[in-house]
């Protein structure tokens, strides 16, 4: 296990996108973060105010426990940059023909799909202890009377942002070793995610199957925080039948992605 | 000795394709073994199924008289077709991740860096490389691991006449240490020079497996030349144990037995040719290969 998580991290220490898109990734959360506060603290500023009675500036956006539910919803919206660099590094295995050599050389074909399953957790659990940094660092700032309660309330939707972030990565990693090419893979990807499935989804009335569609199934493991500041009706937790479906599609990427490579002449 | 390997009916067939068909071999252990064949006579294809990159559609194959496994794998260092290494690594960092797939420790990065002169460049990136050192960093690769079996598929591809001449030497030097060597080549000069048993395919069969020292022991070709070359065509041609002759730049090449040598020079002397040149060669693998190839169609 070391082993293979040593021949990754050669890979990626020299690797001038890595560290881009992990910079790029890390810089766009906190620009949106920070923008959200401001923009509320604009309108509240022009005397805005939601549905007549709320002042923007009082929304607990960035304090605890609102917090956790809130950045883990706005960083799911990025985990398309992580799944770009996945992209990259399969394809690239299999352009530079570096897949076949390494085989050749003496690593089993599950040895090198458990490589990538470590990129993946590399990216999914910084990307959520980034996420628990921050959302600490704003709770304290923003939240005026601190209770332990309050900050660790809606913590679980940390787990639920790794569990987000891992499946799309699989997602992206299964697409990529079909595909094989990597502009195209990143074109199918960005198709599927923002344009495909949302209509498909969209023309779909019955909620249930709504939620058996693979992206919603992820996406579904943190719902809408938002309108719960309308004073609607929100989920504020996962739900059990959520997390099963997304982890029956976990266990189906994962069989998939040894089946494609098991199967195939390099 | 137990083979190092042996393959049993191994077949593959890209669709109609029959790039392999029915291949049963058996490869020695300590042997320079050298798998011959014009271009898609299917050497490339079938080292790609003995290193597992290829799914065979029938047969087997055996290393050491087990089933193969990345294991075994990490015990043969190979090079096939074009060398692959991460472009944007240097040889140094590249060579440490081979490492890590053999679990055969960094200890041999410097040497084998040194083995085959890269020894300088060893913190330059891949792609900065010519085609002649990514072959030789290849070659570096392939040796990393002291590996007891060696896979070459036409290692002198891109290399200069140096580059060839230190290939050989450091093939030579790997088999006297009791090494297996697996030399896919159509450079027969090359095969003849370092082999010890060869094999031929064609079309994706095997049409010929023996020793490379049967090739040239029983025949020899001699060259000729004199002053009356007409006479000479005659006579030669009147020679009782003459095998076979032709022409070849104004000189008549006669295929004759090997212990008859003396015999062919007095018989023309006898018969008053005055010889102005005498040459014996070699029946070289070429020749044989290409008489091989000619008996198939």
């Amino acid at each position: 296990m070391k082993r293979l998580l040593k021949i990754e991290w050669y890979k990626l220490r020299h690797h001038t996108p890595f560290w881009i898109f992990a910079g790029l990734h890390i810089v766009i959360l906190l620009l949106i973060f920070l923008s959200a506060k401001f923009f509320l603290d604009f309108l509240a500023g022009k005397g805005e105010m939601i549905r007549d009675v709320i002042d923007p500036s009082r929304i607990p956006v960035l304090q605890f426990p609102d917090v956790w539910h809130n950045i883990t919803y706005i960083a799911g919206f990025l985990k398309i940059i992580l799944a770009i660099y996945v992209i990259i590094s399969v394809c690239n295995e299999i352009s530079y023909s570096t897949l076949r050599q390494n085989i050749m050389n003496g690593m089993s074909r599950s040895e090198f799909v458990i490589s990538k399953f470590f990129l993946i957790l590399l990216f999914s659990l910084s990307a959520t202890a980034f996420l628990l940094v921050t959302g600490l660092s704003f709770g304290f700032i923003y939240t005026a009377s601190i209770k332990l309660h309050f900050v660790i309330k809606y913590i679980g939707f940390l787990p639920a942002y790794c569990m987000q972030v891992t499946m799309y990565l699989l997602v992206a990693f299964l697409l990529a070793l079909v595909v094989k090419r990597t502009g195209l893979t990143m074109g199918l990807l960005i198709l599927y995610t923002y344009i495909v499935e949302p209509i498909i989804v969209f023309r779909i009335k019955t909620d249930w199957i709504k939620s058996l569609f693979p992206l919603r199934a992820i996406n579904n493991l943190i719902r809408l925080p938002f309108s719960k500041y309308l004073l609607r009706e929100t989920q504020d937790y996962v739900a059990l039948q959520d997390l099963g479906i997304a982890l029956a599609y976990t266990a189906l990427f994962v069989y998939l992605i040894f089946l494609v490579l098991k199967k195939r002449d390099l | 000795m137990k083979p190092a390997l042996t393959t049993n009916k191994l077949t593959k067939h890209y669709g109609r394709i029959k790039a392999v068909e029915n291949l049963t071999l058996e490869i020695p252990e300590g042997s320079v073994f050298g798998i011959l064949g014009p271009n898609g006579s299917g050497k490339t294809t079938t080292l790609g199924m003995l290193l597992d990159v290829l799914n065979p559609t029938r047969g087997s194959f055996a290393w050491y008289g087990s089933e193969s496994t990345a294991e075994n794998r990490r015990k043969i260092g190979s090079l096939l077709e074009t060398p692959c290494f991460y472009p944007y690594l240097s040889a140094v960092v590249n060579l440490k991740i081979i490492a890590e797939i053999k679990k055969s420790g960094h200890d041999r990065i410097d040497e084998v860096l040194t083995l085959v002169g890269l020894y300088e460049r060893r913190d330059s990136l891949f792609h900065t490389f010519s085609l002649g050192m990514k072959q030789r960093l290849a070659l570096a690769a392939a040796l990393l691991s002291d590996p007891p079996l060696l896979i070459l598929d036409e290692p002198t591809n891109g290399l200069d006449p140096i580059g060839i001449a230190e290939i050989r030497d450091i093939i030579i030097s790997v088999s006297k240490q009791g090494k297996t060597v697996i030399l896919a080549s159509h450079l027969l000069d090359e095969v003849q020079k370092v082999c010890t048993h060869f094999c031929i395919l064609d079309k994706g069969r095997l049409v010929y497996s023996g020793l490379v020292s049967d090739v040239s022991a029983s025949e020899q070709q001699v060259e000729i030349g004199a002053s009356d070359m007409e006479l000479l065509r005659k006579t030669v041609a009147a020679y009782p144990h003459l095998l076979r002759s032709e022409e070849e730049n104004g000189k008549v090449i006669a295929l004759i037995p090997i212990d008859k040598l003396v015999e062919l020079s007095q018989f023309l002397s006898k018969k008053g040719i005055i010889i102005t040149h005498f040459l014996t060669r070699r029946k070289s693998l070429e020749k044989q290969f290409l008489d091989i190839l000619k008996e198939q169609q």
